[in-house]
């Protein structure tokens, strides 16, 4: 039936868009992923610039603190030029910017402990708490939404609402001290304290953490995930699906969630930048050695070395996030931008 | 082609819709017309009048939206369809009988590429060929030119236009006897209408498929199809074959042709049918259409909706004064 005053002249055509065809889309994806990734090294490179400069245009001198009340002009200065602070702020940040490809992000004042070895101790520990509650999260979000979704009756939404709105309320640091109460000194299935060893191991001590976290971030992204998938329920194109027939796992996957998951995926990824400066309740509860408790302290003795690396980690680790966040939406769903 | 059994009969179908509290609201009532092998039948009304509804029922995916066909037949090649299970739809669905939806712009599944969308048509049927050259051949059929560029973009990267193309491309994929086209030129601007009312009646002349064309505009419909079908708040109101519509018997269809842009003097008032179609659930006794009448008469507001008159097949009207319709 094609005409064949259409297919004239169509074989040199094909043959020639043939080969720049698979490029086409693959070019566009490549450009707008470099554009977005020199963009998240801008952001990178202010947000290091920011927890640079904010503890220096702070008030308080952080060399007299450390030093005492009893030190000697001399002795003062002598600590600044040690550590540097007697340069400019601009020849400071040089120093800075540049130690940092090499590694370097400065020592204590007070513990004399590199600022790296700081990180390296304690990053893993809420990286891991992170990590864990956000997939637990997400693998308990998914099928509750999708089955809430599905389910037409009126109740079983009533239900979900009502519950995941409880849910959230309740505060974190409560249902902490009270999974503590329960669990570690009633059935002791956690450790009450402490913190040891490496990946598998140390799960004994972070799954109830985890678990309390996702009290606040199942509702949050479960509700997110139901309301995208209402709206996608009501297109025209997922009668298509039903239409041509196509399995039920494709169906759930191509027909429901793929199109819905975009909001909830960028949410995710937002939600690890909030997690991250979170989690210090987790780990100041449940005496875990991570990064928050590191700050705290290190803010309170004004321990500028400390700070600034540690709030510039947790800047790198948020632009990061959005920035795998942002791709993935986009991998799921060509419709979102990245502009 | 024996005579005695239609591709498709609709026979007083009704259709309900469950609400809250076990109360039923009912969507379609006294619906009635059929299609023959290879006929291009139109079923015309405003929004609301059950159109897109008594289409769902022909291809089963009222119940995705809590609606069921409650009463009446709706027979396919003699087959009930209210009588058949989930496998024996997934048999008919997208195959025996295709479905082109409502817009085009909504259409195709947003996250996958048309080659992708073709292949999963394309899988339910049996064929010979790599699944890339049907895939192509499809796209030839609805005339869709760069077939490689088109197979490799998302929908949202097509036009309304094409996007309807490929819907159509979709449906054809297993050669159905019955192709439904559920308003596939709305939102489309008026060059783009009239190639996909071109590609639709080729695909008729051709394929020998039938075409139940669904739409709001009685024009449109005039010109392409063979039969036409005209709904008012959930009832048929007048079937006829497009020679004999030309002389309306109904009063709504006189107010739809004569509410027609396309006859309106240059210059003069547009003219409109007064009043809105009856809300679902809000039907008063006697015709439907009675409030909104000219001719209406006592005996139109008493009793139960008029049926239709004569028999299928013929010029069938549900008016109670129809002899009168064009003599005030």
């Amino acid at each position: 039936m094609a005409s064949s005053a259409l297919s004239k002249g169509k074989p040199t055509e094909e043959s020639s868009v043939e080969q720049k065809v698979p490029d086409k889309n693959r070019i566009a994806l490549r450009r707008t992923l470099i554009g977005r990734f020199v963009r998240s090294l801008i952001v990178a490179f202010w947000v290091m610039f920011i927890a640079f400069s904010l503890l220096r245009f702070s008030p308080g001198d952080p060399i007299r603190l450390a030093l005492g009340t009893e030190a000697t002009e001399e002795t003062v200065a002598a600590m600044k030029a040690k550590y540097g602070l007697d340069q400019s702020f601009f020849v400071q940040f040089y120093d800075y910017f540049t130690g940092f490809f090499r590694g370097d992000l400065g020592t204590s004042f007070f513990s004399e402990r590199e600022v790296t070895e700081v990180l390296r101790m304690h990053l893993p520990v809420t990286l891991m708490i992170i990590l864990l509650s956000m997939g637990a999260a997400v693998m308990i979000s998914i099928p509750i939404a999708l089955s809430v979704a599905l389910s037409r009756r009126a109740a079983v939404t009533y239900f979900f609402r009502t519950s995941t709105s409880i849910s959230l309320a309740i505060p974190g640091f409560f249902l902490a001290l009270l999974g503590l109460l329960l669990f570690g000194t009633v059935f002791t299935w956690v450790p009450a304290a402490g913190y040891e060893g490496n990946f598998p191991s140390n799960l004994k001590y972070l799954w109830l953490p985890a678990l309390v976290n996702c009290f606040s971030l199942v509702p949050i992204l479960s509700r997110v995930l139901h309301s995208s998938l209402m709206d996608t329920l009501d297109e025209e194109f997922v009668e298509t699906g039903v239409i041509r027939g196509v399995g039920k796992l494709k169906f759930y996957w191509s027909y429901m969630l793929r199109p819905s998951l975009a909001p909830t995926v960028v949410l995710v990824s937002y939600m690890v930048g909030i997690m991250i400066g979170g989690t210090v309740v987790m780990e100041m509860i449940f005496s875990l050695p991570g990064i928050g408790r590191e700050l705290i302290e290190a803010v309170s003795t004004r321990d500028y070395a400390i700070v600034q690396g540690i709030v510039m980690i947790f800047g790198l680790i948020v632009v990061f996030t959005s920035f795998i966040g942002d791709l993935l939406g986009y991998l799921l769903d060509r419709r979102v931008t990245l502009s | 082609m024996t005579s005695d059994v239609k591709l498709l009969d609709i026979n007083n179908v009704v259709i309900g819709i469950e609400r809250r509290k076990r109360e039923t609201l009912v969507l379609v009532r006294e619906a009635n017309f059929d299609v023959n092998y290879g006929e291009m039948v139109g079923i015309v009304g405003e929004s609301g009048s059950g159109k897109t509804m008594i289409c769902r029922s022909i291809i089963g995916t009222l119940q995705r939206r809590g609606a069921a066909v409650i009463g009446g037949e709706v027979l396919f090649e003699g087959l009930d369809l209210r009588t058949i299970n989930e496998a024996k739809w997934k048999s008919l669905r997208g195959k025996v009988i295709g479905y082109v939806p409502q817009s085009a712009l909504a259409g195709p599944n947003p996250v996958l590429t048309i080659e992708k969308q073709l292949a999963e048509a394309l899988s339910q049927v049996e064929g010979t060929g790599s699944m890339k050259n049907r895939s192509k051949e499809l796209l030839d059929l609805v005339k869709i030119r760069r077939v490689d560029t088109v197979m490799k973009q998302y929908p949202y990267q097509l036009s309304g236009g094409m996007r309807q193309r490929v819907m159509i491309a979709c449906a054809l994929a297993s050669k159905p006897k019955l192709l439904i086209a559920d308003e596939p030129t709305t939102g489309l601007d008026v060059t783009v209408q009239s190639q996909i009312m071109e590609l639709l009646r080729e695909i008729r002349r051709d394929l020998g498929t039938a075409i139940i064309l669904i739409s709001h505009d009685l024009a449109l419909v005039d010109e392409v199809c063979d039969k036409i079908v005209v709904m008012h708040a959930g009832a048929t109101v007048e079937v006829g074959p497009t020679s004999s519509m030309s002389k309306p018997r109904h009063p709504y269809t006189v107010a739809l042709n004569s509410s027609r842009i396309d006859v309106a003097k240059p210059g003069g008032e547009l003219l409109t049918i007064k009043g809105n179609p009856p809300s679902v659930g809000q039907w008063n006794p006697g015709c439907r259409f009675a409030e909104r009448c000219d001719y209406v008469q006592q005996d139109c507001l008493v009793g139960d909706h008029p049926a239709l008159s004569g028999k299928k097949g013929e010029h069938q009207s549900a008016c109670l004064h129809a002899d009168k319709i064009g003599k005030i």
